[in-house]
């Protein structure tokens, strides 16, 4: 056939033989970095990572000899309420810190009575209060009272105990402690 | 003239700047991500009023069960008195701690067990159904830590009240599925509701 072809003819179909041949080895390239598949996995990823976030309503930072919260197999999941993080050092509400502890006590100077917290009660009167106005505008109902606990393991049952003496006298009556699920849920 | 517009249409989806974006947002959300789930154990205080009410009302048909976590071990009591009188007689409690490495170590799947077999298995057929119960304080139990007690050693003697042992899948009726005791919130409610199989999960805490 190239032989009927005048020489320019043949030179035009050389060079769209050539341009041809030069556009199908770009496509065999092109398809050997497939990255679609690579974007479904990472997009995937992104998705369960943003959800598993959006899960927890309240996070509890764990610090190692400061803040490590018991191992339990309890599958319940927290709702949001006002928090307490009791640790070998210190009690801290909704981020504020309160009071300050030593060698697993609190002073007298802190709790007189040797029950109730002073610094832990005014601050919990406070949120009361901000949460009972707050609930008057939205028309959101009662007052719940709920305080969610989250104490180091090791610390003695005293101190958990002063924390709830001192939240029932600041109308807190239903607690919920933080664990570390050991298993799923 | 076809296939170049094809071509053309290919080139115009460049996926690299969103390969990009999420190669870095997914180790930004790996590092910064909890790797342990935190749950709750739902607990109450004893108030005066509401044992007050319960005495006058119905007192003889109250369990009244209580754990008292001592630096011995167990004790365990009904409102008729202690689990195990003859221990409690000796100075002993119902299930001692033990040693070992230097550490004291609380027998809760031994108090699970305990609980499961003398207050759990022979009563719950009767107190199936929540209007004509046998107990009123059906599924309540008072723990009463000492002072020195870790709060670790509290969560575990919850976790023994509150799940059922292992055995109680073949002697309990209508246990299918896993042993787990769960408190949920249905959103837009106020109070929790219990679901699963449990044995004592409403605990009071204190004195």
């Amino acid at each position: 056939m190239s032989q009927d072809m005048s020489p320019e003819e043949a030179k035009i179909a050389k060079m769209l033989a050539e341009k041809k041949a030069e556009r199908r080895g770009k496509e065999a390239e092109e398809s050997a970095f497939n990255i679609t598949s690579l974007m479904d996995a990472l997009t995937i990823i992104l998705i369960f990572l943003l959800k598993s976030y959006g899960s927890d309503p309240m996070q509890v930072p764990q610090k190692k000899n400061e803040l490590m919260v018991p191992k339990s197999d309890s599958m319940s999941s927290m709702s949001e309420c006002v928090d307490i993080q009791i640790s070998r050092t210190s009690i801290v509400v909704k981020g504020k810190k309160v009071v300050t502890i030593t060698n697993n006590t609190i002073s007298s100077q802190d709790a007189p009575d040797g029950f109730t917290i002073k610094n832990l009660k005014e601050r919990l009167d406070e949120l009361r209060n901000k949460e009972i106005e707050a609930k008057q505008d939205k028309s959101a109902g009662k007052f719940q009272g709920e305080a969610f606990i989250a104490a180091d393991q090791k610390i003695p049952w005293k101190l958990v105990d002063q924390v709830l003496k001192t939240c029932v006298k600041a109308r807190y009556v239903r607690f919920s402690f933080a664990i570390v699920k050991t298993r799923g849920g | 003239m076809a296939r170049k517009t094809v071509d053309d249409k290919m080139e115009d989806i460049n996926l690299m700047p969103i390969m990009n974006l999420l190669c870095l947002l997914i180790p930004f959300l790996l590092l910064s991500a909890q790797f342990i789930q935190i749950g709750i154990i739902l607990v109450d205080t004893p108030r005066k009023g509401r044992a007050k009410k319960n005495k006058d009302n119905k007192e003889s048909k109250a369990l009244g069960l209580v754990v008292d976590i001592t630096q011995e071990g167990y004790y365990i009591s009904t409102k008729k008195g202690s689990a195990c009188p003859e221990r409690k007689n000796n100075g002993q409690p119902c299930l001692s701690v033990t040693h070992s490495a230097g550490k004291k170590l609380y027998p809760s799947a031994a108090l699970r067990k305990f609980i499961y077999t003398k207050y759990y298995k022979p009563f719950y057929k009767q107190n199936k159904n929540p209007e004509a119960q046998m107990f009123t304080d059906w599924r309540k139990v008072t723990v009463r830590p000492q002072d020195q007690i870790p709060y670790e050693t509290v969560i575990e003697t919850l976790d023994a009240t509150r799940e059922l042992p292992p055995e109680a899948k073949g002697e309990i009726d209508g246990l299918s599925g896993s042993l787990a005791c769960v408190f949920k919130k249905p959103q837009g409610k106020k109070d929790w509701e219990l679901s699963g199989a449990c044995m004592f999960p409403l605990a009071s805490l204190g004195r």
